[in-house]
């Protein structure tokens, strides 16, 4: 028996979000199974996922809390992959974000009034994301060395970085040793809409965002030199592209973003810094989803940050309603991810099993 | 059905949205025949034997293999039924040997074994004179030898039936020849194929019989034995376009670009030019002529700031430009059409709008945002003035038929006004109407003070329009000759490397 895989012949009849949606709903399916094996009904789960989280107030607004910083850090990767630029430490750089906006509230200037303080700690909070994705950008413009693995390696340091503050010099002296800051001065916190946790302003940056991320692939020719690397790095230089700016601009836009998440969810969420799994919950890595279920347009990163935010609140209730396991999350992220590659193939290329004669 | 046709398509009909690029073709192709396609650019030949290699579907008409009635469904069933095309522009992996590309196609060889490739090989290379380097990379191998490795592959796996589409738009005359006694042997072994070129001598050559298609339509099948060039042309475009000349005699201007002692390495390390030395004025046509691979590729590149010099100097508007990049370069007016310009100067993802402003679209930038309506105005007015045929500006540059995208890539260079052009065989892949169009325009960018840095094969071209020429050959200038006194003779065994 041979397996052979050919090019589908005419252009495949699907479109790019018919697949993003198809995806989504296999990752589903094949979710229902594996609740099946906890005896836990498929039709009661996302019941509960979809209907119950958003029939409430509760609910709601903590989908569109969560559904801010993933929304920045979608954007920032969907112009890094617009380049081929394939930054994955989002993660650390929201991290990091959230590092400078926690110095700047505790440590650098916490008597300052609100309107001075907090637009400080947005933009350390950015230049500091920006400086982590920095250091990959110039490794691979200048000596070429792999963004993949730097950017990776980069979040385990952040990670650390964080485990060492909370721990360390920075753990609160009040806090019963529990791994936790203190909490930041109130001038440091973002006005919430009433009764939920939704930080208003950055709620505005995201929405900002991606008009401005959306404007800037298309008409800028920023964005062009971004298309054009992201298509051929020997065209580029044909087409006088610096190769340099495109792969720096592009990750430190995009370390800024996440920078910026990473102080939204300090000033508007924490209020303190605690350990990494409890600051960010992998906004990083599932922003990575959210790019490619986009197909890379910034616009529509606003829908499927919404759709992953309530699988994620979702996910959080039925953890305890149902008694499902921890993690059933991202079971259903992993499960998107895989489905959308297969899809994706499956639309270029059949696969066909011809017998052995 | 006669048994004797390979091949029958009766009635092709294939629009794509706006074009019609076949309409009601009949197509045959018999055994032990070399059958060539002829017809301007656009003209649907490539469109048609990607019907009959199952790549598109066709909207109406019939196939028949070996007499039998079929739908081709796709590439890999049109291998099974006997047919292998190679495409246009090569889609080899650079990367992989040529053992790993064999083996890759064959089915009896599943793992990557020398000697099982060798066995499998050995017969080809004996019979067909198909002799290549197993374990050479593709990008080291020239374009006559990934031709080769083309043609391997497909007799591998089985075929009878070969389709070529312009396989010696880029090889040397002796690559040519070589090609052309594979073909002859094959032919007389059987094989039916189809070959697809824009050179009527060389057809007129190879061939047993003839198809021309216009705008789509079949004109005629007649057999090469009574066709000759000018009935060709006729058929093809209605007339044969007379030569453009080199009328313009106002003496040269000062020196646009100046080359002192240069050595230039290529991709692999060795050293491809030696010590050339030359200078380029204003309003003239500079020619270099030589046969492929001569380092005609990396002195160009090196004029363009794509390569680093090893050693020497270059003046571009009286100033050193060795460390410049190329948009510095761009920016004084230093145009560029590349060697395989399809790979390295258009995307094909991208628009025809965009790929019309892809080494300019900073002179269509204003505060940082590009303005679409000059852009669309520009790229409307390339599209007329160089007659390229394209379905609207918003189209993928990958719609457009092979010599319409290098008319693209000329309209685009010739009219970003520039100082010095420098153009590595501009007119590869064009029909003859549009080559003579572009060596017209060629003189009208030199008539008005442009510098022209001309790389070409082709020595009628070279005598045709250049006002001085130089000979390439192994990286050094093997003799430098002004219009009046060049000679075909001597260029010739120059070119060849012979030392007079
Ligand atoms: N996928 C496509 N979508 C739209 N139009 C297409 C497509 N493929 C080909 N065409 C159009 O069909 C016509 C015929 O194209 P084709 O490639 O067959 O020409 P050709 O004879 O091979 O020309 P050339 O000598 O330039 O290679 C052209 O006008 C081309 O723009
Ligand atoms: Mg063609």
């Amino acid at each position: 028996m041979i397996i052979k895989i050919e090019k589908r012949s005419e252009y495949n009849r699907y479109s790019a979000l018919d697949i993003s949606i198809l995806s989504v709903l296999l990752a589903l399916a094949v979710a229902s199974i594996i609740m099946w094996a906890f005896r836990v009904s498929p039709t009661r789960a996302y019941y509960e996922i979809f209907v119950k989280t958003l029939s409430n107030k509760y609910g709601i607004s903590h989908v569109v809390a969560r559904t801010i910083p993933l929304l920045l850090c979608s954007l920032g990767l969907v112009v890094c992959f617009k380049a081929g630029v394939w930054n994955i430490g989002a993660e650390g750089q929201l991290l990091m974000g959230a590092v400078a906006a926690t110095g700047v509230a505790l440590y650098l200037m916490p008597q300052s009034p609100s309107w001075i303080l907090l637009p400080t700690m947005f933009t350390l909070g950015a230049v500091m994301g920006a400086f982590w994705a920095l250091i990959p950008a110039l490794l691979k413009a200048k000596a070429r060395v792999n963004e993949i693995i730097t950017t990776l390696m980069l979040n385990y340091v952040a990670e650390k970085i964080v485990e060492y503050l909370v721990y360390g010099p920075w753990k609160s002296p009040s806090g019963w040793g529990f791994p936790l800051t203190d909490t930041i001065p109130d001038q440091a916190r973002l006005p919430l809409i009433p009764g939920t946790p939704v930080h208003i302003p950055t709620l505005g940056i995201s929405l900002l965002s991606s008009a401005l991320v959306f404007l800037v692939l298309r008409k800028t020719s920023m964005g062009f030199e971004l298309k054009v690397y992201g298509f051929s790095e020997k065209v580029a230089e044909y087409a006088t592209v610096s190769r340099t700016k495109v792969i720096v601009i592009s990750m430190v836009l995009s370390g800024a973003l996440a920078g910026i998440a990473g102080v939204g969810e300090i000033a508007g969420i924490h209020y303190r810094l605690r350990l990494p799994r409890s600051i960010s919950g992998g906004y990083g890595y599932t922003g990575i989803i959210v790019a490619w279920l986009s197909r890379l347009n910034p616009l529509a990163c606003i829908p499927f940050s919404l759709l992953l935010s309530v699988l994620s609140v979702g996910s959080d209730a039925i953890q305890i309603t149902l008694k499902l396991p921890r993690g059933v999350i991202n079971i259903f992220n992993g499960l998107i991810l895989v489905m959308l590659l297969v899809l994706d193939f499956l639309a270029k290329y059949r696969i066909k099993v011809i017998k052995h004669e | 059905m006669e048994e004797s046709y390979a091949v029958l398509m009766k009635n092709i009909t294939k629009k794509f949205s706006s074009t019609v690029a076949n309409y009601r073709v009949d197509f045959d192709l018999r055994k032990g025949e070399i059958h060539a396609l002829l017809g301007e650019n656009g003209a649907g030949k490539t469109t048609l034997m990607r019907i009959l290699y199952g790549e598109i579907q066709p909207d109406e008409g019939e196939i028949f293999v070996w007499g039998k009635k079929t739908v081709v469904k796709s590439p890999s069933h049109a291998l099974r039924l006997g047919i292998s095309m190679v495409h246009q522009h090569f889609r080899l992996v650079d990367s992989l040997t040529v053992a790993e590309h064999l083996a890759l196609c064959s089915s009896e060889v599943r793992f990557l074994s020398k000697r099982k490739i060798e066995n499998l090989v050995a017969e080809y290379f004996k019979e067909y004179y198909l002799k290549v380097d197993l374990d050479a990379h593709i990008w080291q191998l020239s374009a006559g030898e990934k031709q080769k490795v083309e043609i391997l592959k497909a007799l591998i796996r089985g075929a009878r039936i070969l389709v070529l589409d312009e396989p010696t738009s880029s090889l040397t005359p002796l690559e040519v020849k070589d090609l052309f006694r594979v073909l002859h042997k094959l032919r007389n072994r059987g094989y039916a194929i189809v070959f697809i070129s824009h050179k009527l001598g060389e057809v007129l050559e190879i061939s047993d019989r003839i198809t021309i298609l216009r705008k789509g339509k079949k004109v005629a099948t007649i057999p090469a034995s009574e066709a000759d060039p000018v009935t060709l042309a006729k058929l093809m475009v209605g007339d044969l376009p007379s030569p453009a000349k080199n009328t313009h005699t106002s003496p040269p201007g000062g020196e646009v670009l100046q080359v002192k002692s240069l050595y230039v390495k290529n991709d692999r390390g060795g050293i491809a030019v030696r010590g050339v030395s030359f200078s380029v004025r204003k309003g003239e046509i500079f020619g270099v002529i030589g046969v492929a691979g001569n380092g005609q590729r990396e002195l160009a590149e090196a004029i363009a700031g794509l390569r680093k010099p090893v050693k020497g100097e270059i003046f571009f508007r009286g100033i050193l430009v060795n460390g410049s990049g190329p948009r510095e370069l761009a920016r004084r007016g230093l145009a560029y059409i590349p060697e395989e310009s399809f790979k390295t100067a258009v995307l094909p993802e991208l628009t025809v709008a965009e790929n019309s402003i892809l080494r300019y679209y900073w002179r269509f930038t204003e505060k940082g945002f590009i303005k679409k309506t000059l852009v669309e105005k520009w790229a409307k007015s390339l599209i007329k003035e160089f007659d390229i045929l394209a379905e609207g500006l918003h189209v993928k540059a990958k719609s457009l038929s092979g010599g319409n995208l290098q008319k693209l890539v000329i309209a685009r260079e010739l009219s970003s006004k520039p100082e010095l052009l420098v153009a590595v065989n501009p007119t590869a892949g064009l029909d003859i109407s549009a080559s003579q169009r572009t060596r017209e325009k060629l003189l009208e960018i030199k008539a008005q003070g442009s510098g022209v840095l001309l790389f070409t094969e082709d020595i009628d071209e070279a005598l045709q329009i250049c006002d001085r020429i130089a000979v390439i050959f192994k990286g050094s200038f093997k003799g430098l000759f002004s219009r009046e006194e060049a000679d075909v003779n001597k260029i010739s065994l120059l070119m060849a490397g012979v030392d007079l």
